[in-house]
């Protein structure tokens, strides 16, 4: 253990690596004051770069040599930091000064510490920080910001090509998670191919008409597109409904019953357009049925495990997605299908067929699903 | 190389304990006791290759953008690239007509593993200067890396005629040493370094870094160490070469010889992994220090978000902190990147060792599709023992 102690007092000179060129800025402001303060933690070889450090020539940089140089540094540092506080939209540049001088380790060797403060005439909700030390020397050069703001951390990375940078506590993050359930919800329903399914089955006739005993084109794209919306509408407004309930805990059923009646209505809307006499109101299918569907919805996000009024932004920002998803299902499909609506293979084969396959396949899943229940 | 290597995927308590020596969050600030306290030593090379104050005319930038980068290279001190690319600043627009400025400028790319980049940048390039055999070279190079063998073999095939014959021989036989048994390139290469074709260092120092490459994967240590040792006569300090002699010494078992070379030259990341691992295994007191350092150097390039060294932190978290896991999850990040052999055998290393069939399928199917023969590889990998 001794030999150990000696080997590591006598390393220090030797252990420096190499690494890329970082500088190390903290910043921090406590979301009451308008004050900020912190460090920065700059090479020695970096900064050598820029202010002459070795005064005597001798390749190495002592105390006395960077002491003496602190104003020159101060002067040549400040002006290529600066910061503003950014407060109810309104920009608050900051001033920055630094007084003390110190030194700290890391692993590729000695940094000079400039300690800073400054004040910025608001209080903060964001920062917007510009960085340009270094750069015209070393294009590689890079930036590390830690920023204290409202007892949250944020970082952010200056390089050549980033010289500024806005970083805000809540919103960002908040609008970063809302944009993520978004992505989720639209995810969600173009990878659940029973929910696009039940869609299209409702939408296969929407460019059509039952008449004598067949299918016919219908006659105006104003009608498909009346009959698009009315399906699209009630299946939005029931499973939101149903998904907000759901993912609230007003409403809880067992998954296994949930995912076997989401198959059920598949094997219904498939079976609706085989029977079309049998189910002339397509838009009451999708109301009904929009309940179910929504609690399929509900149980990606109760898996989250999230309560009270953090469920808020993920709900609507989930809802917004399956209903970009969903929209965008529609879009691909209805144009085309008008398109196609006057040709016997879509009225006399794509329908029928189409239908009495997602029929089948549904009620295979329904018996799949059904075997997860407590009666099997 | 296999006794080394856990059976099961477990972390061990050594990696909480060495995460928690976070040292680039920071120790505290501090004022030196006395004025003549010496905080740094600065490196001699930073005189005279320190990127310029005022720009430089042509020539003489590229001049010095060249000892930049060999000097990036050599020493591995990743700043030389940043002040190559200074120096080449006046000229960075002008890249793709310039090819001297834009060779340079895709060899720093190349250096910080930016293959993409560097690959498009020299296409560019070559589609308006097609006589550049150095800028050919370099795109093989980065093809063979991709393991776009078909695509290297052809930019290597491109530089004859505007380099020595040598060169398109060496940079053939390398690729043909990956896509089929590797006898016939290395008697290739054999009878190049036998014969009295006219070579400069460099070159020769290549030739023998792709013989020692080709020893270590016919699975034969001495000779890798044999050719690694006459690649470094004229060069001691070729890092890539270094790196390949002290592998090869702990593959034989001479921990000593690797203590011996790097203890006083742990600055460079690669040396101090073979360190480290040479140290561990030597049950040297000064071990976990290196072990300790090589830790906090990751930590400082993650919080950098730099990624250079995925390779052989594969390697650390595998053979020394002994956490196949992480070691199979950054091997996997790190083919990502790069598909060398080197690269191939730490992800069926770490794959292995987690019995991670879908990764081992994957490496099985590059095996098949290049006819890989790399006796390196775990046992169920290698393909013919020729």
């Amino acid at each position: 253990m001794r030999l150990l102690l000696v080997t590591l007092l006598l390393l220090p000179t030797l252990v420096w690596a190499h690494k890329s060129s970082d500088s190390y800025l903290s910043l921090s402001n406590d979301g009451q004051s308008t004050a900020i303060s912190g460090q920065w933690d700059v090479a020695l070889r970096d900064l050598q770069l820029v202010v002459p450090l070795d005064a005597n020539g001798d390749r190495a940089i002592t105390w006395g040599e960077l002491r003496h140089q602190k104003q020159t540094l101060i002067d040549t540092l400040l002006p290529t930091l600066s910061v503003t506080a950014l407060h109810q939209g309104q920009r608050y540049p900051c001033t920055l000064h630094s007084g003390q001088l110190q030194v700290d380790e890391h692993v590729d060797g000695h940094y000079a510490v400039l300690h800073l403060h400054g004040q910025c005439g608001a209080v903060p909700d964001a920062m917007e920080v510009s960085y340009r030390f270094l750069f015209s020397r070393d294009p590689s050069h890079q930036g590390l910001l830690r920023l204290q703001l409202h007892k949250q951390t944020l970082s952010a990375i200056f390089s050549n090509t980033h010289r500024t940078q806005q970083l805000t506590v809540s919103g960002t993050s908040r609008w970063q998670a809302f944009q993520g359930f978004v992505r989720q919800g639209i995810h969600h329903i173009l990878i659940g191919y029973d929910h696009i399914l039940f869609l299209l089955t409702l939408l296969f006739p929407a460019v059509l008409v039952w008449k004598r005993g067949g299918w016919r084109p219908a006659r105006s794209m104003g009608k498909a597109l009346r009959e698009t919306l009315a399906v699209v509408s009630a299946f939005t407004l029931t499973h939101s409904i149903s998904l907000a309930l759901a993912t609230l805990g007003l409403v809880t059923l067992p998954s296994w019953l949930v995912e076997s009646g989401i198959a059920l209505t598949v094997a219904i809307g498939g079976a609706a357009n085989l029977m079309p006499r049998l189910f002339p109101r397509r838009w009451l299918m999708a109301l009904a049925f929009g309940l179910i569907h929504g609690l399929g919805f509900a149980s990606v996000l109760a898996d989250l495990g999230l309560q009270g009024m953090g469920l808020v932004v993920p709900l609507l920002g989930f809802n917004l997605g399956v209903e970009i998803g969903q929209a965008l299902i529609v879009l691909l499909f209805v144009p085309s299908a008008f398109a196609l609506r006057r040709t016997r293979g879509y009225r006399q084969v794509f329908v029928p067929v189409a239908s009495l396959v997602i029929m089948v396949l549904a009620g295979i899943w329904l018996v799949q699903r059904l075997e997860g229940s407590p009666f099997f | 190389m296999a006794t080394d290597r856990p059976n099961r995927c477990r972390r061990l308590a050594v990696a909480a304990l060495i995460l928690a020596l976070c040292p680039p969050c920071g120790a505290a600030p501090y004022t030196p006791a006395s004025d003549q306290t010496v905080l740094t030593r600065l490196p001699a090379s930073l005189q005279t290759l320190a990127p310029p104050r005022q720009p430089l005319d042509h020539d003489q930038a590229l001049q010095l953008a060249r000892r930049q980068i060999q000097q990036a290279r050599r020493e591995g001190d990743p700043r030389f690239l940043g002040y190559a690319q200074a120096t080449l600043a006046p000229w960075q627009d002008e890249r793709q007509k310039d090819a001297a400025v834009g060779i340079l400028l895709a060899t720093v790319e190349q250096s910080r593993h930016q293959y993409l980049k560097a690959r498009d940048h020299l296409r560019a390039l070559l589609a308006q200067h097609p006589d550049q055999g150095q800028a050919w070279l370099t795109l093989a190079v980065i093809e063979r890396v991709q393991a776009n063998y078909d695509k290297a073999s052809q930019a290597c095939r491109e530089t004859a005629g505007h380099l020595p014959p040598s060169a398109t021989v060496i940079c053939l036989a390398s690729i043909q040493a990956l896509t089929g048994p590797p006898d016939a390139a290395y008697q290739r290469l054999q009878r190049l370094a036998a014969s009295n074709l006219p070579m400069s260092p460099a070159q020769r120092r290549w030739m023998y870094t792709e013989l020692a490459e080709i020893a270590w994967q016919k699975g034969d240590d001495r000779q890798t160490l044999n050719y690694a040792k006459k690649g470094l006569a004229s060069q001691p300090d070729d890092r890539y070469l270094r790196f390949v002699k002290a592998d090869a010494e702990l593959a034989l078992g001479d921990n000593q010889s690797v203590i011996r070379d790097w203890q006083h030259n742990i600055a460079i990341d690669g040396g101090l992994l073979r360190l480290a691992i040479a140290g561990q295994r030597a049950h040297d007191p000064r071990a976990s220090h290196w072990a300790d350092l090589y830790q906090q150097r990751l930590q400082a390039a993650a919080q950098a978000r730099q990624q250079l060294h995925l390779r052989e932190q594969a390697r650390f978290q595998l053979q020394v902190l002994q956490q196949p896991e992480a070691a199979l999850a950054t091997a996997k990040r790190n083919w990502q990147i790069q598909k060398e052999p080197a690269d191939l055998r730490i992800l069926a290393a770490t794959a292995s060792a987690c019995d991670d069939a879908q990764t081992l399928a994957l490496a099985r199917r590059f095996i098949d599709q290049h006819g890989l023969q790399d006796q390196r590889l775990p046992a169920a990998l290698r393909r013919g023992n020729g």
